[in-house]
């Protein structure tokens, strides 16, 4: 989604003195922080932000020539997709994370009540009928998904409500401390949002205290965080690199960013820590394993398969008894919604980065909001359709996931030239392969999927035809 | 790399034949790749060997990869390879008969173990 961002990742130490100038000028603005989050196998380009004022500046700098990236006029996956999963884009009052804490909660409830009623579940444990009826084999697809992927789907719910624990959870963290901030100081090591008294003084520079923070800590820095940078109660933070385990870096120094004197040690954390560190680490998948993301990739898809089939089969057992009434039609449109909606909407999300000019502005909106705008609408229209036409729904919008997908592909070579011959056979390029060949799947699938519904086409009832079709 | 994808490999392949083994002692899945009912001290003997099986791959997975990775990766793997072993007995499962075979050998898989050396 971001070209610009396709260098190769520079495997040699970082020099820091290419940073120096914007850590000079974000004292000069009385940043109250600079941060630097140094490339990784994940991140080919460093990433700079502070503040100036209320707004927040935020740019990747290419290690090879030095220079400021323009800016890529695009939220990305990383902006907008990731906080999309977690916060639903609801910042007031928290009520997206709320929500999404909410739906964790349920899916750990429906998780373990499912193991409780699912009665056999020693005897059914390798149990898959293709070839029987189509209620049987959702039935088995559901219990298959859900049953062998149950570790994986407890942990991912569990661990996501770890994450926000002071969130959902914060008398535990005021019953020991007097705010919830004192709280996050004492985990972060100690608070140095000190007040200045002086800026503009002279600081040691970067570069020297990197060269001390490698050789004590043994392992390439991760993220440089510099607080009050040019004042004269600047410090300055290195955080060692997050992709040796699963709990993630605790190596951490701090620095006086004046004298360079070297003022915090690596922290001892306490059990409980580690434990939290441990839960979120396996949430948020920072390690440099490349088996395991692709097991957690697989297992994700098993997650989907449990909900769509769980949906699917709710749907075909009542649809005899109760498929006139509002609310089925409600849980069957927004199933349809749910499923092939939010994949068209993200489709439209990629298509969209791929198709707006640079610089547009359209209703006083600019080309990342746009993006954005693209995927609430078509995931709205695609869940209105849904409800409105159930009867053609799923095959009609599979369709059009097979052409989007197919057109992402197209308009990612036609836009880069990184056709997926070409990324295949340069390494940096393989993300944007891997992302070619599942978008080309998906398409398959997905085409494979309308031709089956269509033939089953004539029927009234939109699960009828989905079952004939499994 | 390459020497790690062997031993991933290997990891697989040792999941997967501990859940063939787990499969293979229930009734309906041995019906379905013509075997007969076995005695149940058998039954709890190849499913004691499946077990130790299941705890040689998480040894080896810590053992290669560090108690955090390895753990995650054990159960990770353990989950796909026993759903590949239920795709396996609903699609082809004749893919399964040899091992089928083996467990009805009148000294089960020890048996198999001495014939082969």
């Amino acid at each position: 989604m971001k070209p610009s961002t396709r260098v190769p990742v520079i495997s040699s130490p970082v020099s820091f003195s290419i940073f120096q100038k914007s850590l000079n000028e974000a004292g000069r603005i009385h940043s109250p922080v600079w941060r630097l989050s140094l490339p990784s196998d994940r991140q080919p380009l460093a990433r700079l932000s502070y503040r100036e004022g209320d707004v927040f500046i935020n740019r990747l700098v290419n290690l090879k020539t030095g220079q400021r990236l323009p800016e890529p006029e695009t939220l990305g996956a990383s902006g907008f997709l990731y906080p999309f999963h977690y916060s639903l884009h609801i910042r007031f009052m928290n009520i997206g994370i709320w929500c999404v804490g909410l739906a964790a909660m349920s899916m750990l409830v429906l998780c373990v009540s499912g193991v409780v009623i699912h009665r056999k579940i020693f005897s059914d444990f390798f149990t898959f009928r293709p070839g029987k009826n189509a209620r049987r084999l959702l039935l088995d697809l559901h219990n298959l998904s859900g049953v062998l992927g149950l570790p994986f789907h407890i942990i991912f719910a569990f661990t996501g409500l770890v994450i926000f624990g002071s969130v959902y959870f914060p008398s535990g963290a005021k019953s020991v401390y007097p705010t919830l901030q004192a709280y996050f100081d004492d985990m972060s090591g100690s608070s140095f949002f000190l007040k200045p008294k002086k800026y503009d003084v002279p600081a040691v520079l970067l570069e020297i205290m990197a060269i001390q923070a490698r050789a004590i800590l043994g392992e390439p820095l991760g993220i440089v965080v510099v607080f009050n940078p040019g004042s004269d109660v600047a410090r300055v933070r290195f955080i060692g690199s997050e992709s040796h385990s699963v709990s993630g870096s605790n190596n951490t120094l701090t620095f006086d960013g004046v004298t360079g004197v070297l003022i915090g040690q690596p922290l001892e954390l306490k059990p409980v820590m580690h434990v939290q560190r441990f839960l979120s680490g396996l949430h948020l998948i920072r390690f440099h394993h490349w088996g395991l993301r692709w097991l957690y990739f697989l297992l994700g898809l098993s997650s989907c398969l449990m909900i769509v089939s769980g949906f699917l089969f709710w749907l075909a057992a009542r649809r005899k008894t109760q498929g006139g009434t509002f609310g089925f039609r409600i849980v069957e449109g927004l199933t349809i919604g749910c499923v092939s909606g939010i994949i068209l909407a993200t489709l439209a999300f990629f298509i969209a980065n791929r198709l707006l000019p640079a610089g547009i502005i359209c209703f006083g909106q600019p080309r990342a909001a746009l993006e954005v705008w693209a995927f609430y609408l078509v995931w709205f229209v695609a869940s209105l359709h849904g409800w409105f036409c159930p009867q053609r729904g799923w095959a009609c919008q599979m369709i059009i996931i097979a052409v989007g997908a197919f057109t992402a592909v197209l308009l990612n070579w036609v836009t880069t030239g990184d056709h997926l011959l070409y990324s295949l056979m340069h390494r940096w390029l393989w993300p944007v392969a891997a992302m070619d060949m599942v978008l080309l799947a998906s398409g398959t699938v997905a085409l494979w999927m309308s031709l089956r519904l269509s033939v089953g086409a004539g029927e009234r009832i939109v699960g009828s035809s989905v079952e004939q079709s499994l | 790399m390459i020497l790690a994808v062997l031993f991933y490999t290997g990891l697989v392949g040792v999941l997967y034949g501990a859940f063939a083994l787990l499969a293979l002692t229930q009734f309906q899945h041995r019906r379905a790749t013509g075997g007969r009912t076995l005695l149940s001290r058998r039954v709890v003997y190849i499913r004691s060997v499946a077990t130790l099986l299941l705890v040689l791959a998480l040894f080896l997975a810590i053992m290669h990869d560090g108690s955090g990775f390895g753990a995650l990766l054990w159960i990770t793997l353990a989950s796909g390879t026993a759903c590949m072993v239920a795709l396996r007995i609903a699609w082809h499962p004749g893919l399964l008969i040899p091992l089928t075979r083996i467990m009805e050998w009148r000294f089960g898989l020890t048996g198999a173990w001495l014939r082969c050396l």
